[in-house]
């Protein structure tokens, strides 16, 4: 076996949050039977903790939303009977519930909805991990400290006096011996209660380092490149509820999507997909990246249906022949010869260029991203964020499935503390989504994973493109007639205020082609 | 207590105990220490809640000074009869034969009462050592060590404080009482369990343990009670407390063989009860917890130790029961 000698290593771990990097909050568009939805969940952060569940119904009459909450490892029978949520007032449409989790894990929440369709459901993965440090604020602090002083004195003096006055037929007076022996008592009692506080601290210390063990510890991860610029990928778990090592299985046909993403400038991005070596190493050619540091944001879906992101830092040396300027797309043909691994046809890897005002030249595509220009973002707000592919005379090109979907994001804050990967469907795992379902016996309404059968471009070689700007009109009647389309959009709630750089991956004539956009977010203004 | 202070006669005010100030009755004292107690629990538990998840037990520390809170009302109100018996008694002394029979009645329904909120203390608690105390760790010695420190410090407190013949007996009976009418009655009820995961399909309530048999130790606590008294009381505590522990260990150790034998599966003992949480297919639900289970040695160490504790607590009981004997305000 050949030596991999690693002449890179660096690697630290980062202190998540969350299974998805800062931006706990799951959004979910899609269908529940009949009806389309649009489902933003805050999990809890700690477990047992409450679930806040929004529902709105953006296609359909729902007369009830329901809510239950499913774990995997008991499934749908074994779970409470659904609750209902209630509709938001004012908004017919809108319908919210909190829905407690009380199993740590793997976890889900069923949708039901009634409505003149009749009834539709679908399954929503949401783990249940204890995520939250919680120090004490010190205003609580300082009450509970106050009232915990008045019942020590207070216990001590009460039990001094028990003994003293207390005794004494109404109306004698107290004698000193009899005070004294009161005194004496009640500061005896101070020691003793002492000794309460001491057996209760120990008490809570115990309780707290039962938490740390129940706490949720993502898989760490370990990159390291050799020679022949392979990077290998070391998966280190020491096993968590509904979680042990090697247990991935392929989301979108594949066991580990990779996000590379330049520290600070963030300027180059790659979208690739380590193959397994072993149960806990996976190993990937990397593009001819520039030298630099590099975030590293792994995302898995673990055989329970629990979906993490894994995060690290790489420092990557300079390609041996690296070209002097950067080409959109690097080139791989020096590698290939190098090395046992190949590439994988859905690797892709791109150069920010800063985009002319909502419009991003890629070739001889354009991605526009449909928001106007002074859209204001604000933290926490669930968003639909709408992109459009065009040539260069404007005409909509067509987009076909890209694993399984229209298109793939990456969403990154300025400082790595948040990072999503987002489908048109949200910010869940289909093969999550599938796991959990798979434990449910109604009937749930899954995401669709678009291939010929539900997306057929075999007749598309009709309309060309070339011809005349007059075909414009000719080429949407088709495309609407054949359920094609030129447009992506992904549903996202922005987690906090800040700069965010947004990737947005779509395949056209068997390429990824790839645009990035910055995208600024304001604070959510205060609810008074 | 504020009315005391501020508003109470000459008369009133010296009915009542100085406490920072104030002017107030001992009992109310340990009514507002409860009150107090609980309310800062609220905040505490809301915190931890959120700091550790909800806590779908017994005990945890928020819970235990909520259960404190809890407590010291009920004590308070023990305190309030204690003071109302023994200032009756003060009358009794001094009044003429007719008055005597005026105040038998008033003192035999003041005296019941007393026993009642023993009764009552002695179930909360009951409840609050649930996870120490039910049958399947019966045969360890932890077991007898938290029931021998908590219940000769009620039932021989009570025994020294009440001027009822069998005042430890009628106590146990209230409290045995009260847990059979919950253990009987609630799972006539509909219910349905709102959290997750169902393991147990349940449509009903659940019924708690089948009591202690307490009975039997508060009968022979006061047999011992009427029969004979040192004036020595740690004399006294020794022969207690060593009442108590063996006929405890005995009957409990025994009883809770059959408890979690077929013939408690029934309406009557309810030991095939289990909540929504737990799995009813259980290897360990109807056996002695294997890893609770004590080698000989062990044991007997930690009944020793157990009866140690037992006595102790019985003369901390009757050192208390002489105060609630003597408390007049």
């Amino acid at each position: 076996m050949r030596s991999i000698k690693i002449y890179l290593v660096f690697a630290s771990i980062y202190l998540l949050t969350a299974a998805h990097v800062g931006s706990p909050n799951i959004v979910f568009e899609g269908n529940a039977g009949p009806y389309k939805l649009l489902i933003n969940i805050q999990p809890p952060d700690v477990v047992p903790g409450l679930a806040q569940v929004s529902a709105r119904i953006t296609e359909g009459k729902a007369s009830n939303v329901s809510v239950q909450a499913i774990y995997f490892r008991y499934g749908g029978d074994k779970a409470p009977d659904p609750e209902a949520a209630k509709q938001v007032a004012g908004d017919a449409n809108l319908f919210a519930a909190e829905l407690w989790l009380m199993a740590h894990g793997s976890s889900s929440v069923k949708i039901i909805v009634d409505g003149e369709e009749g009834r539709g459901s679908t399954v929503i993965p949401v783990p249940a991990l204890a995520t939250a440090q919680l120090e004490m604020e010190s205003e609580l602090g300082v009450v509970l400290a106050i009232l915990g002083l008045i019942l020590f004195v207070g216990g001590a003096t009460i039990i001094g006096t028990s003994t003293g006055e207390a005794t004494l037929t109404p109306g004698d007076a107290i004698n000193k011996k009899k005070r004294n022996k009161a005194v004496l008592v009640g500061v005896s009692m101070l020691f003793v209660f002492s000794g309460v506080l001491y057996l209760g601290n120990l008490w809570w210390e115990s309780e707290e380092s039962s938490y740390q063990r129940y706490m949720y510890k993502p898989v760490e991860l370990a990159a390291s490149v050799n020679e022949s610029r392979v990077m290998r990928l070391h998966l280190k778990d020491e096993g968590h509820f509904d979680r042990k090592a090697g247990d991935l299985i392929p989301d979108h046909g594949k066991l580990i999507h990779l996000f590379m993403i330049s520290d600070k400038d963030m300027n180059t991005f790659a979208h690739l997909h380590p193959v397994k070596f072993d149960s806990v190493n996976y190993d990937v050619l990397l593009p001819d990246l520039p030298a630099g540091k590099y975030n590293l944001f792994a995302d898995v879906v673990h055989q329970s249906g629990l979906n993490e992101t894994l995060v690290t830092q790489i420092s990557l040396e300079a390609p041996k022949a690296q070209t002097a300027a950067m080409p959109i797309a690097f080139t791989d043909e020096n590698e290939q010869s190098q090395s046992k691994i190949s590439r994988d046809e859905d690797d892709s890897w791109y150069r920010f260029t800063k985009p002319e005002g909502q419009q991003q030249k890629i070739g001889k595509y354009i991605m526009t991203f449909e928001q106007k220009a002074d859209k204001k973002f604000v933290a926490g707000q669930v968003e639909s964020l709408k992109f459009s592919l065009t040539d260069e005379n404007g005409l909509p090109v067509v987009l076909e499935p890209y694993l399984g979907m229209l298109g793939h994001s990456a969403v990154v804050k300025e400082d790595a503390s948040v990072f999503i990967h987002l489908h048109p469907v949200g910010t869940i795992s289909m093969a999550a989504q599938e796991m959990l379902a798979d434990k449910i016996s109604d009937d749930i309404t899954l995401c669709v994973v678009l291939d010929s059968s539900n997306y057929d471009m075999s007749n598309l070689k009709s309309l060309n493109p070339n011809q005349i700007t007059s075909m414009r009109e000719e080429i949407f009647k088709q495309m609407e007639e054949k359920g094609l389309s030129n447009e992506v959009s992904f549903p996202y709630a922005f987690p906090k205020e800040g700069k965010y750089r947004m990737w947005v991956q779509v395949k056209v004539n068997g390429k990824v082609v790839t645009s990035g956009f910055d995208i600024e977010v304001d604070t959510a203004p205060e609810v008074i | 207590m504020i009315k005391t202070t501020f508003f109470g006669s000459q008369a009133e005010k010296a009915k009542g105990v100085w406490f920072w100030g104030f002017r107030s009755p001992l009992s109310a004292l340990f009514l507002v220490w409860g009150a107090l107690a609980m309310l800062t629990s609220a905040p505490f538990d809301d915190w931890w809640h959120n700091a550790y998840g909800l806590d779908v037990k017994i005990l945890s520390p928020p819970h235990a000074l909520l259960a404190m809170g809890m407590l010291v009302i009920q004590l308070g109100a023990v305190i309030q009869l204690l003071t109302y018996q023994n200032v009756l008694k003060s009358e009794y002394e001094a009044a003429n034969y007719e008055q005597k029979l005026i105040l038998d009645k008033k003192f035999k329904r003041v005296k019941l009462m007393y026993v009642y909120t023993v009764g009552m203390l002695i179930a909360i608690l009951g409840v609050v050592l649930t996870e120490y105390m039910n049958p399947n760790v019966a045969h360890a010695s932890t077991y007898y060590k938290v029931g021998g420190f908590i219940f000769p410090l009620f039932m021989v407190s009570a025994g020294r404080a009440s001027g009822l013949k069998f005042p430890i007996t009628i106590a146990a009976l209230f409290y045995t009482g009260i847990n059979l009418f919950m253990l009987w009655f609630l799972p006539l009820f509909p219910a349905e369990p709102l959290l997750g995961p169902v393991v147990n399909e349940i449509t009903h309530y659940v019924p708690f343990e089948f009591p202690h048999l307490l009975i039997v130790p508060a009968v022979l606590l006061d047999l011992y009670r009427n029969k004979t008294s040192f004036n020595n009381d740690w004399i006294n505590a020794a022969l207690m407390g060593t009442i108590f522990f063996v006929s405890f260990f005995v009957t409990q150790r025994y009883f809770s063989e059959f408890l979690l034998s077929d013939y408690a599966k029934n309406w009557v003992f309810a030991a095939d009860a289990v909540a929504y949480n737990w799995n009813p297919d259980w290897q360990y639900r109807f056996e002695f917890y294997p890893w609770r289970a004590e080698e000989f040695p062990v044991l007997m160490k930690g009944l020793a130790i157990a009866l140690g504790i037992t006595i102790l607590s019985s003369r901390l009981a009757l050192l208390w029961g002489d105060w609630m004997r003597a408390v007049k305000r």
